[in-house]
């Protein structure tokens, strides 16, 4: 029997921590900068990826996940603690579906809120790639 | 009356590679920093938004309250859905992508998780 806690037992322990019940449902008890942490987090690794893909002649070099893997490695180190959570194949595919219309919806509001949605036409336009991976995934997103 | 960017949100492309995104996603919101750090132009109130989205749609996760095991893709799908007004851009991610993120995501929340634990002076158990 594994020693780590399931997903969903972390998610819950969490949730029993740091949430409190309203009228208006669960509500979180964080503060600003608290939650800040995860989305610089976040964003910075997917950013440095990027820059990384910029600067190899391969276009699916760096790996993401192996990248992404070394970034938070990185961002950890020096912390005398640490945590390990079992997670499901399909509860990382759920949670990385998450992730991805969660970032397209915020970086569409960051768009929307400096009027730059032109210019995403501009760099995408005539190099749309051709995706016919048997294993693609279309996801539908927009902007909260 | 409608403002003049929400006009131009219909005119987003379709079919965009998840890396393409965040490709341009850097271009537009990446610059180096004094010490050849990669920074992020983004205000405050701006990361406060990604990471409440996130926060809300795992905690809600796991206080649905609806009896049996609730499945967690289902589960945040329905939030993302919920959170959202569709526009006409399409992403294409594979499954490998999914799951990296998914594993990132996870990375990330343990991480602040055990930072949280620690400014509010909890051991960790489960």
């Amino acid at each position: 029997m594994s020693e780590y806690p399931e997903l969903k037992e972390f998610i819950e322990g969490f949730a029993a921590r740091y949430t409190r019940r309203t009228e208006r449902g669960p509500e979180l008890s964080l503060t600003d900068e608290e939650f800040r942490t995860l989305a610089e987090f976040l964003t910075q690794g997917l950013v440095e990826w990027a820059e990384a893909a910029k600067l190899s002649d391969a276009l699916d070099h760096p790996a993401l996940g192996n990248f992404l893997e070394e970034f938070a490695d990185r961002r950890s180190r020096g912390s005398d603690v640490g945590a390990a959570v079992e997670v499901g194949e399909e509860d990382m595919l759920g949670l990385g579906l998450f992730l991805t219309k969660g970032l397209i919806g915020w970086v569409l509001k960051l768009d929307r809120n400096r009027g730059r949605f032109e210019r995403f036409d501009e760099i995408v336009g005539g190099k749309r790639p051709s995706f016919s991976g048997a294993f693609s995934r279309r996801l539908l997103v927009g902007a909260w | 009356m409608r403002r003049p960017e929400n006009l131009m949100l219909i005119r987003h492309p379709k079919n965009l590679e998840f890396k393409e995104f965040i490709k341009i996603f850097r271009d537009r919101y990446a610059y180096e920093g004094p010490n050849g750090l990669t920074l992020i132009a983004m205000t405050s109130n701006e990361a406060l938004l990604l990471s409440k989205y996130l926060f809300r749609g795992i905690v809600e996760s796991a206080t649905s309250g609806t009896g049996g095991p609730p499945d967690l893709g289902e589960s945040l799908e329905r939030f993302a859905d919920r959170n959202i007004n569709e526009t006409d851009l399409e992403l294409l991610a594979t499954d490998e992508d999914l799951r990296s993120l998914g594993a990132f995501l996870m990375r990330g929340l343990v991480a602040v998780y055990l930072t949280l634990e620690s400014a509010h002076g909890k051991a960790y158990s489960c």
